[in-house]
């Protein structure tokens, strides 16, 4: 077995750059309270890309994340999702507008079954065929939430849970699906699973996905494009090619 | 002179009510257990002087006088409220306000039923008690006793909260599983703390009746209990200094009422409620950590006043997409980040090997044997007829599938779950039905994969908590040899640092630890682990979530750590640290071991390799 392997799960296509960017951060600051933390960051993620940020423990990958989701309020700075200014929207409306963000936290609704939870997730969808279609797509990626139907979510083990919150999102039919450190807790071949549902998702129906990472390795194998982040800033931006040329890509950090 | 009599009436009320706010804020804002029932125990303490005074008046004829009666009272509040924590303390939050709003209502109840304490008049005349000689009737007389008594409490307080006793107490505050993991025995701590409280609570009860020279209900009934928790609050729980301008906040607004807007009696009694709730209301709104918030607190709030002036670390950065460039930058920054020392106490001990008995020590004995472990939840098999064994000195890998019971095996062999079957031994001792503190002082430690950090309290004090036989965490050294405790804390404090150094954490030893990210929760929580020198050291995922440069670190420490003769045994996803770590490797499907091996023979398993690493 080759536990290096950083071969991509499927090739990204190549036409990435004629798409329309879905979210755009530009000059973007955050912090907690008065402490900032982040600083001029400028991202951009486009319909069906796959974009990771990269970089070392309390470099500020949360706090963007957090503050693109509407969970903080961004210090300065524009954001703009579906080509509307959503800088001072809160994250219930982001939600509404399908945003998703899995945090790396493990996050459920403990005293709800597998199912409640999941169910949660489609509370915005209104079509019964279209939360049957992600149901079963969840079901795929994730058998043994079926089979636990009917347990608490809370009474799973600490990688399961991490499972139905990833459920949860996938539910929302999310067009931007922000991932919070997705392979924390999971096994290698559930990692290797996710990502490769991922991808699939982006190229078949334009899914937007933002994957922080501090492994680079993982990210590779599915990432279109890296921002590096250190001390709150982006210090660098490349393609996969790029950075998979890169001998030295943990220098990085 | 009148005027003094009433300035100091008011002053020994402040004085009363201090006492009370002290002693619920070890509790509330120190162990973090809520009692709404302050008052009720104060009631145990004046009634037991009241009743012992009025049969008995002689009994006052020894030099101590009064206070003879005044530490009986105290003692039989700190029995009852001992009492009461035996039950209490297991309940969560919301059940605690109950059952200590029915010991309230109990004891309150009680005293106005049995006749011999006077009924709903309660004990009258209770005058002419004298302590050494001196009569206490004017507020004058009783001044001087007050305050020393006030003082007393004040300094009791203080060493069990501002000491490592109170960083326990702190530590149960904020996550009692954590504690219990680091050998701390959490029901003690609380039943002291109860049982102290609740005593300090008797001792103003018998001030209260010196001073009102009655026992009766209304002096006890809930809502003075529910004014003494409002000064807490307003005070700011956790920090005894706040008590003070609490209670003197609430309990002034009636000479000012009453003398400095001159509105009657009365009309002031009824404003002072109107003015007490807004008060309550505009606190909590605008400082909801109290007038004056506890150290942490302050503390995140100093940083961040700094970190307005001065950007943030590093944010003189420049973007550039050039590495070269970077790498100067880089070297730049700090280089001595780069050198970790080994702190001095992970240099195990040599066995010296004069001792026959102690020759016994040998890489490769098995420390920790388990056998036929099996534990169900309902219908799920979380763990079904488990043996496994680890070896001194070598580092055992847990891997599987998510739910496969790994973690379950943490908490079965630590104590957190009782084993429906089998056997653990610790060192040749059945350990199962030990309690996690047990355990963990008998040299097993944990960490968790939820790190279980304590978010409140300094990085350096969560690595301290995991520091072992400290005097200072015993209540009886507490206040015996103090110079003692003193120099072990001053030990205990560099040896965290050393700690934190290793990790390379150093440089956040006086942050909160909730301030931190996940990684580095994680390395803290990682010092704080290997801060108790246990034998046997059970890791739960240790580089799930830390960046590349800091997981070889990790890595590189515990391959230290079981080259010098340390058990380790780790939980892990992630196949690079468990290729590089684990000499032997347990394979775990549905709660049963399934294959067992070194990490090549697990992987180049067909099956396994399909089913679990995605490789095939």
């Amino acid at each position: 077995m080759e536990l290096h392997d950083t071969s991509e799960i499927a090739p990204a296509p190549a036409a990435q750059v004629n798409k329309p960017d879905l979210v755009v951060a530009a000059g973007l600051k955050a912090g907690y309270g008065r402490k900032q933390v982040v600083f001029d960051v400028n991202l951009h993620v486009a319909e069906g890309e796959i974009v990771s940020i990269v970089g070392a423990n309390g470099a500020g990958k949360t706090t963007t994340l957090k503050t693109i989701y509407g969970m903080l309020p961004a210090m300065g700075g524009t954001i703009t999702y579906l080509g509307q200014n959503t800088t001072k929207s809160f994250a219930t409306q982001n939600a509404a507008r399908g945003m998703a963000l899995i945090p790396a936290e493990r996050f459920v609704f403990g005293d709800l079954t597998v199912k409640d939870n999941l169910l949660l997730g489609a509370l915005h969808e209104k079509s019964t065929a279209a939360r049957d279609e992600r149901w079963k797509r969840v079901h795929e990626l994730f058998p043994i939430l079926a089979e636990r139907s009917n347990q608490k979510a809370g009474t799973m083990s600490g990688g399961q849970q991490r499972m139905v919150s990833l459920g949860l999102a996938l539910m929302s039919g999310p067009k931007l699906l922000m991932l919070d450190e997705p392979s924390l807790g999971l096994a290698p071949a559930v990692v290797i699973e996710i990502f490769s549902t991922i991808r699939r998702l982006a190229d078949s129906e334009g899914l937007s996905v933002l994957i922080l990472e501090q492994n680079i390795g993982q990210a590779l194998r599915v990432a279109d494009r890296f921002y590096v982040m250190r001390s709150g800033r982006i210090i660098l931006e490349e393609t996969n090619a790029q950075m998979r040329a890169r001998k030295d890509y943990w220098d990085l950090f | 002179m009148e005027h003094l009599q009433l300035t100091l009436s008011y002053v020994n009320q402040v004085l009363i009510f201090a006492v009370f706010a002290l002693s619920l804020n070890l509790l509330q804002g120190y162990a973090g257990q809520v009692s709404v029932a302050p008052a009720a125990f104060g009631a145990v303490g004046g009634y037991t002087l009241g009743y012992l005074f009025l049969n008995d008046p002689s009994s006052l004829n020894t030099p101590l006088g009064a206070l003879l009666l005044v530490i009986i009272g105290s003692v039989g509040a700190a029995i009852v409220g001992a009492l009461v924590a035996f039950p209490a303390l297991r309940l969560t939050t919301e059940w605690l306000i109950l059952l200590t709003l029915a010991v309230q209502t109990i004891i309150v109840s009680l005293v106005q039923t049995v006749s011999k304490l006077g009924g709903t008049y309660g004990l009258q005349n209770i005058s002419g008690l004298k302590i050494f000689g001196r009569e206490l009737d004017q507020p004058a007389d009783m001044f001087p006793f007050f305050l020393a008594m006030t003082l007393i409490v004040f300094a009791v307080c203080w060493r069990m909260g501002e000491s490592p006793y109170g960083r326990v107490l702190r530590g149960i505050r904020e996550d009692e599983i954590a504690c219990r993991s680091l050998g701390k025995n959490v029901f003690l701590f609380k039943t002291i703390a109860f049982g102290m409280t609740a005593g300090m609570a008797g001792l103003a009860g018998t001030m209260q009746v010196i001073n009102n020279t009655v026992a009766s209900p209304p002096l006890f009934d809930f809502s003075q209990s529910s004014t003494i928790v409002s000064m807490v609050v307003v005070g700011g729980a956790g920090n005894l200094l706040g008590s003070f301008v609490g209670v003197a906040v609430l309990v002034l607004m009636q000479p000012l009422f009453e003398h400095v807007l001159n509105f009657g009696a009365d009309a002031a009694a009824l404003w002072r409620l109107i003015a007490f709730g807004v008060v309550l209301i505009v606190v909590l709104m605008v400082r909801p950590a109290g007038l004056l918030p506890d150290k942490v607190t302050r503390r995140l709030g100093k940083t961040l006043a700094k970190m307005k002036d001065r950007p943030a670390e590093g944010s003189d950065f420049v973007p550039h997409p050039d590495l070269q460039e970077m790498h100067a930058i880089e070297e730049h920054l700090s280089t001595e980040d780069k050198v970790r020392v080994m702190p001095r106490a992970l240099a195990i001990k040599e066995t010296s090997g004069n001792g026959p008995a102690t020759s016994a020590v040998n890489i490769g004995d098995v420390v920790l044997k388990v056998v036929g472990l099996s534990k169900r939840f309902g219908g799920i098999v979380a763990a079904e007829n488990l043996d496994m064994e680890l070896r001194r000195g070598t580092i055992t890998a847990l891997v599987g599938p998510n739910g496969a019971g790994k973690t379950t095996v943490f908490n079965l062999l630590t104590g957190a779950i009782r084993p429906d079957a089998g056997e653990v031994y610790l060192g040749g001792e059945d350990i199962v039905g030990l309690t996690p503190d047990r355990i963990a002082k008998r040299g097993m430690a944990r960490s968790f994969q939820a790190v279980r950090i304590f978010p409140r309290l300094s990085v350096l004090e969560n690595v301290a908590l995991g520091v072992q036989h400290q005097p200072g965490e015993s209540f009886a050294q507490l206040f015996g040899n103090v110079p003692r405790t003193m120099k072990v804390e001053k030990e205990v404090r560099e040896r965290s640092r050393e700690w934190l150094t290793f990790v390379g954490m150093a440089d956040f030893a006086d942050q909160p630890a909730g301030g931190l990210a996940f990684g580095q929760q994680k390395l803290v929580a990682l010092a704080r682990v290997l801060a108790t020198e246990a034998e046997v050291l059970l890791l739960d995922e240790p580089a799930s979530g830390i960046d590349h440069q800091w997981v070889d670190v990790m890595l590189g420490l515990i391959e230290q750590i079981g080259q010098q003769g340390r058990t380790v045994c780790i939980v892990e996803h992630n196949l690079h640290v468990v290729e590089r770590l684990a000499d032997h490797t347990y394979f775990m499907e549905l709660g049963r071991i399934t294959a067992q091996g070194s990490f090549v023979e697990l992987t180049t398993d067909k099956r396994l390799a399909e089913a679990y690493f995605g490789t095939a």
